[in-house]
């Protein structure tokens, strides 16, 4: 199928082949293409709620950042609540169901439009979606992304991190993001359920300790979860030794110097432990022979991994309790997912992708 | 502090300042587009000034505070303006454009006129048999045969003579040759000056028509949707075989493919696809 469904004419479609990985997450949509654009959105879409909105936006369609600053003017959408499109699951109201499923195809497709591809090409794409998402989920993926390319393929988002860096086989992927940290391990290219585990120990959660630490040190300041989020950002560490950490903080209207150092730290290692939880039993319910290699394999990724030390930290626990361990974190966390998918794209043979077209 | 942050919340809507369309908002059925709930509007604004402050942690005394929803509702306004303007510089260019499209029809017909003109002058050079003697060559003509007779009779013995006769008759002859012979050359020269003025202006022409092609192909190409970026492949790739992994990676490719194949008859037979064609392959 071509763009141009419907159309007077079809499109000739011999000038090149664009291949694009796209990692559909929860919170961020990134795409990597053979085109050379990599481009990122907010995993959220609004529609103008009325006429005189729409006037005022000047748009039909809203998505990523733009969709958050007009939200009060907006029909919000976060089509992909914990990694799978709301709805799809054909539970719930029903409406509801379709237009977060509307909402979801208006992401691919946006997500596919900053490719910015040309009608003459082929285009073929590799989508990273969650691994739990149920068939009705990858049948919403697939059917939004069928709209415009010309041939999708799904897999599952760990594995495509895991192939992009070339970590083939038995490695564990632990991807942190703000609302959960979910661990996978892979064998193959499908992890099944009891291949994955999710915690909540995530950067929703450090913003949240971190706050309440603020706040115990300095009561009277006012500070939101934006601020500390931004702070997060900016200086997220669980290292020993810190450069001290010092924001301002407006008390009773007046900016005031707050040092919070350690309540940085020790919001940020409330992940640690978590993590090695997981790692350790899905370590300890795999063949016994190739533990010591998941062990010495293990990849962070997600916007959590930006934490300065982390690895370093995790590595370090892991050899107190697992008397081994080698931690690797994804140098590119938001482009890690999209840039595994553009390289199965890339290597997927001519018949494949003829055969699922 | 207080007008950057007005100006900065500004820079959010002008990020939002184009595409739905005056038409398009008619077709929604919208009759008046000046139209505009300012109540509303200015509901938003109180709301994202207060958001602005609140992310920032700022709060601000009721006075200051309204003196920033004063300011933002100006820069607003001033943003509304703005945007009318650009509307109608876009709508200037777009009759920029179709004026240079019909200019451009208009010189490719000159230039088609001029050179069929010079292919004519050229494989029709202008010959004796073209040149007529117009009536103010032959009114010249008939002056100088008048000065040349009195002159030859000047010394003449009156009642002439043959010799006289014929020489006068071959006056008449010479100069009416020399008369020929200058028409010739000046029609000639103008046929001469005319191909030479054709070839600067077919020249001429050819120049404007470059230069305009070029500024409508610019107009174009700003006006027309991005035409995309074109890949790095011409040709579907598919693994390498020096790829260290590649063995590897095959049955990896092969394990996502069958999936897909199963997902594809899963879906399927839960229901068809809408629109039909989708899955069929080529
Ligand atoms: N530099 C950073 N340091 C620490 N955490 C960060 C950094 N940048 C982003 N984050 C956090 O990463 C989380 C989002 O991760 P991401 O992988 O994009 O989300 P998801 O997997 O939920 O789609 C958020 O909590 C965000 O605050």
């Amino acid at each position: 199928m071509t763009q141009e469904a419907g159309g007077d004419g079809e499109v000739r479609k011999d000038h090149g082949v664009l291949y694009i990985g796209m990692d559909l997450g929860t919170s961020r949509t990134s795409i990597a293409c053979s085109n050379g654009v990599r481009e990122t959105v907010a995993s959220v879409v609004g529609y103008p709620k009325d006429v005189v909105a729409r006037k005022l936006l000047k748009k039909d369609l809203l998505v990523g950042q733009e969709a958050f600053d007009n939200r009060p003017a907006l029909d919000f959408y976060r089509p992909l609540a914990h990694g799978v499109i709301k709805g799809s699951d054909g539970k719930g109201d029903p409406a509801d169901a379709k237009r977060n499923l509307q909402a979801a195809r208006d992401l691919v497709r946006t997500a596919i439009g900053l490719a910015k591809p040309r009608k003459d090409e082929l285009i073929y794409c590799v989508i990273g979606a969650p691994a739990q998402a149920s068939i009705h989920n990858q049948r919403a993926i697939i059917e939004a992304a069928r709209e415009i390319v010309d041939s999708v393929m799904l897999c599952s988002e760990p594995f495509s991190v895991a192939y992009g860096l070339d970590r083939l086989t038995d490695v564990l992927v632990v991807d942190i993001g703000a609302g959960t940290t979910d661990l996978c391990r892979m064998r193959g290219t499908m992890p099944a359920a009891e291949d994955q585990l999710t915690n909540t120990f995530a950067g929703d959660h450090i913003d949240q300790t971190l706050l309440e630490l603020t706040k115990a040190k300095c009561p009277e300041g006012q500070v939101t979860p934006n601020m500390v989020r931004q702070w997060k950002e900016r200086w997220a560490s669980v290292r020993d030794t810190l450069e001290p950490i010092r924001v301002q903080i407006p008390v009773r209207g007046a900016p005031t110097e707050v040092d919070i150092t350690d309540a940085m730290r020790t919001a940020c290692r409330t992940l640690v432990g978590p993590i090695v939880d997981g790692l350790q039993e899905l370590i300890s319910t795999f063949d016994p022979e190739f533990q010591d290699r998941l062990k010495n394999n293990v990849l962070i990724g997600g916007g959590g991994s930006q934490i300065d030390g982390l690895g370093d930290v995790v590595e370090r626990e892991m050899r107190r309790r697992l008397g081994t361990g080698r931690v690797t974190t994804v140098e590119e966390p938001i482009y890690a997912g999209a840039n595994g998918a553009l390289k199965i794209a890339h290597d997927m043979p001519a018949e494949y992708w003829e055969r699922v077209r | 502090m207080i007008l950057g942050l007005a100006n900065s919340l500004f820079r959010l809507f002008r990020e939002h300042s184009d595409v739905v369309s005056v038409d398009k908002l008619k077709k929604d059925g919208v009759r008046s587009v000046t139209v505009l709930d300012w109540s509303r509007i200015d509901q938003l604004i109180a709301k994202a000034v207060d958001d602005a402050l609140k992310k920032r942690g700022v709060e601000l005394p009721p006075d200051a505070l309204a003196s920033v929803n004063q300011q933002a509702r100006e820069a607003f306004a001033r943003l509304l303006e703005q945007r009318d303007q650009w509307r109608d510089s876009a709508q200037t260019l777009e009759q920029q454009k179709s004026e240079l499209e019909a200019n451009l029809h208009r010189l490719v017909a000159e230039l088609d006129t001029a050179r069929s003109q010079l292919t004519r002058e050229k494989t029709h050079r202008v010959t004796a048999a073209d040149v007529a003697v117009s009536r103010a060559q032959m009114d010249s003509f008939a002056v100088r045969l008048k000065d040349g007779l009195v002159d030859l009779f000047k010394d003449a013995p009156a009642g002439g003579s043959p010799e006289l006769a014929r020489a006068a008759a071959e006056l008449a002859e010479r100069l009416l040759a020399d008369e020929k012979a200058r028409a010739l050359t000046a029609a000639k020269q103008d046929q001469d000056a005319r191909i030479d003025l054709l070839e600067r202006r077919i020249a001429k022409l050819n120049g404007m028509l470059e230069s305009s092609d070029r500024l409508v192909e610019r107009l174009k190409s700003a006006k027309s949707i991005d035409p995309g970026i074109e890949s790095e492949f011409r040709e579907v790739q598919g693994l390498s075989a020096a790829d260290t992994n590649a063995g590897a990676k095959r049955g990896l490719l092969e394990q996502i493919f069958k999936l897909n194949v199963e997902l594809r008859e899963a879906i399927g037979k839960d229901s068809p696809p809408a629109g039909g064609s989708a899955a069929e392959p080529r």
